[in-house]
């Protein structure tokens, strides 16, 4: 278990896409924390701002991260009390772990059969996630949309969603990524996203879409914008 | 001539989507295998179901929006609404059976008097009338009248507005839509 998923565990919650909690554990995994180990024994996972030697034993400790720092301390009268606070350098890890999420998602859903209006386990788990990691979460799943890092059509699927979704801390950059969208390569992609778009009913999204009207090749997907425009124009 | 609705993934029966699934092997005879799952349907265990399930449309449409108003309220979200009208003819000459069954939708009427199965099913009988629906939807594609398509799709927006039409003409039962109620508002 790396630190990130214990933190996980331990803690669903989480505010601005950082983990946050408070835990008080019997036991450290040896993993988690450089038990007569420095910071460059961890490898590139975790990095801490000051070489620590902590006493390898069962201990009750209080874990408490917030923000990027994740404060350890010891109060057991057993062993040599300590509080140690690591800096949480590398977000890109965080971040990492958030798509390893999405990558799981999206290859459950290779087995679902989606059918419109209707709520799918990937549904919920994507409505999930974003929740929990807010804007970190958008900009991964931009990257993997837009970088054609996933199937097409789940990603479609994915857009729908991220219109839908009621959660206004996250409405700009989802609004943002379904913009982007609009003028993707796969037809697949630019149908999601104008759904995405209808659902989201955001009026700043029509001077977006009077420019993909120009340059949209499918004769298709050009009604649908024009008939989404028209909704959002007479909003 | 009446017409029946089956509900259906539109892009799945779009020429313009199958082009990017490398489908320059396939044979002109032949189709893709992208509509066949909007034919094919399994229940709630996994079973294959051996029936298809239609609404019967007057040949006017003067039911259409009623229908598809009574089965988008029956879905858990407002979302967009892909069907298809295939012909009573075509389905008739294929040798498939229409048997009239009491539909689940929140609106009673519709469903005691339009919903259908199809029977008699076989694989040779659906390719073929996959085959005609695209060659008819050819057509109607080389004229670019979408207007006349037999395949289209309802908005949200749109969406929205036909439950709470339907609503309000007391066409379906409020206490039975499971659109929830902010999504209407």
């Amino acid at each position: 278990m790396s630190l990130f998923e214990a933190i996980n565990e331990y803690s669903p919650n989480t505010r601005g896409g950082i983990p946050t909690f408070e835990k008080e554990i019997d036991k450290i995994d040896e993993k988690l924390f450089p038990y007569n180990k420095t910071s460059k024994d961890l490898g590139e996972d975790w990095e801490f701002n000051k070489q620590t030697t902590v006493t390898k034993k069962p201990a009750p400790f209080i874990i408490t991260a917030q923000d990027s720092y994740l404060l350890v301390e010891c109060k057991s009268a057993e062993f040599i009390p300590f509080q140690e606070e690591y800096q949480i350098s590398s977000i890109v890890d965080f971040k990492k772990n958030i798509r390893e999420q999405i990558n799981e998602i999206f290859k459950n859903a290779k087995i679902e059969n989606f059918e419109d209006g209707m709520d799918s386990e990937f549904s919920k788990k994507l409505v999930s996630l974003i929740k929990n990691y807010e804007n970190n979460s958008i900009e991964i799943l931009s990257d993997m949309i837009m970088n054609e890092n996933v199937t097409v059509d789940i990603a479609s699927e994915a857009l729908r969603w991220i219109g839908r979704i009621k959660h206004e801390e996250t409405h700009d950059a989802r609004f943002d990524l379904l913009i982007k969208s609009l003028t993707h390569s796969s037809p697949f992609i630019r149908d999601g996203a104008i759904i995405g778009l209808d659902l989201m009913e955001d009026p700043k999204a029509v001077p977006y879409l009077i420019e993909s009207i120009k340059n949209e090749k499918l004769t298709l997907i050009r009604k649908d914008m024009l008939q989404v425009l028209e909704n959002l124009e007479n909003l | 001539m009446s017409l029946f609705l089956r509900i259906i993934r539109r892009n799945r029966w779009a020429q313009e989507f199958w082009d990017l699934h490398d489908y320059d092997w396939l044979d002109k005879n032949d189709i893709p295998i992208e509509p066949l799952f909007d034919i094919l349907a399994v229940d709630k265990n996994g079973n294959l179901q051996k029936e298809i399930s239609v609404w019967y449309i007057h040949d006017d449409k003067s039911n259409l929006e009623r229908i598809i108003a009574a089965l988008a309220a029956s879905r858990s979200n407002i979302d967009v609404f892909d069907y298809l009208l295939i012909e009573e003819g075509i389905i008739t000459s294929f040798g498939f059976k229409l048997k009239k069954i009491k539909g689940e939708t929140a609106d009673k009427h519709a469903n005691e008097n339009w919903h259908y199965n199809i029977n008699h099913l076989s694989g040779f009988k659906l390719v073929n009338l996959i085959k005609e629906i695209l060659t008819y939807r050819k057509k109607i594609i080389d004229f670019n009248k979408f207007e006349d398509d037999n395949i289209d799709r309802k908005t949200a927006k749109e969406i929205k507005k036909l439950i709470n039409k339907a609503r309000c003409s007391n066409w379906i039962n409020p206490s039975e839509i499971k659109v929830s109620k902010s999504q209407l508002d």
